[in-house]
């Protein structure tokens, strides 16, 4: 009986092969024939004051499932000089009055994006907070590019 | 649950005159309380597994800490960006009863309330969310 399952797995076995083999052999893959979807991106500006110890959110939708970059772009004192003070950004869900941050982590203003994750398609906020090095008030602006 | 809470004449969005009887299953009531300045605006994000309709109730409305009956406006909506983008909005005073309902689906959603310009004074407020599970 034993003997008999084996040799039905391996029958199987042999049929899926054969199948693929049959079937590599007679659907090649051509350009034209390509179903892959590109990924298109949206850059968004999330820009305004945080307070020290406060923290604000900036809500977005994520069509396709991919990376989605955060990057503190700049921090500023309100007179506009540029401050190099690390501030927390993340990235989270939408919840009650403020963003839920599943991921999240401190940085000093920079070119390129700080804080990548792959999201699947649904709402999301991108969040900047004090980690508690402000002791007043500045401008920020950060850029969110997503699919 | 929600049938025993109707035929006593209390919703579970808070106290009623008559009884409601709500479409959905499974329901939860959250509570969105806050500080409404004048011509303020002020939201609140919700998720919803499941899809269904969701209920707004303005349960009180208190200018400088007095009752208030002026209209101020209320609605449903999506999140985005740094606010709650409403698709269906409704002029509403408190009086705590079912007052706008709207369909949601799958996905994060905010309730949203906001002064068109009858405030006179800052005012505080408490709203209940009834929406699907």
């Amino acid at each position: 009986m034993r003997m008999f399952q084996v040799f039905r797995v391996g029958a199987a076995f042999l049929a899926l092969s054969v199948t693929a083999a049959a079937c590599s052999s007679t659907t090649a893959p051509s350009e034209g024939d390509s179903t892959i979807t590109p990924l298109e991106f949206a850059t968004l500006t999330f820009a305004g004051t945080l307070e020290a110890k406060g923290s604000g959110f900036y809500s977005f939708a994520v069509r396709q499932a991919g990376p989605v970059g955060l990057t503190l772009a700049a921090v500023q004192t309100p007179g506009g000089a540029a401050l190099s003070i690390p501030v927390g950004i993340g990235i989270g869900v939408p919840s009650g009055t403020g963003c839920a941050r599943t991921t999240s982590q401190s940085t000093v203003p920079g070119l390129a994006a700080q804080l990548t994750v792959t999201l699947n398609p649904g709402t999301y906020c991108a969040a900047v907070f004090d980690t508690g090095n402000l002791t007043a008030a500045v401008n920020f602006a950060m850029r969110i590019r997503h699919p | 649950m929600l049938a025993g809470m109707s035929s006593a004449g209390c919703s579970p969005l808070g106290p009623s005159s008559t009884e409601v009887a709500l479409p959905n299953a499974a329901i939860s009531v959250e509570n969105f309380s806050g500080a409404l300045k004048v011509k303020g605006v002020a939201f609140y994000s919700f998720s919803v597994a499941d899809g269904g309709t969701s209920y707004l109730s303005l349960l009180s409305l208190k200018e400088a800490g007095a009752d208030s009956d002026v209209l101020v406006t209320i609605g449903l909506g999506v999140p985005r960006g740094t606010a709650c983008l409403a698709t269906n909005v409704l002029s509403v005073k408190a009086t705590g009863s079912l007052q706008l309902t709207g369909t949601t689906g799958p996905g994060v959603h905010c309730a949203v309330i906001f002064d068109p310009g009858n405030l006179t004074k800052d005012a505080t407020f408490s709203l209940n969310i009834a929406r699907p599970k």
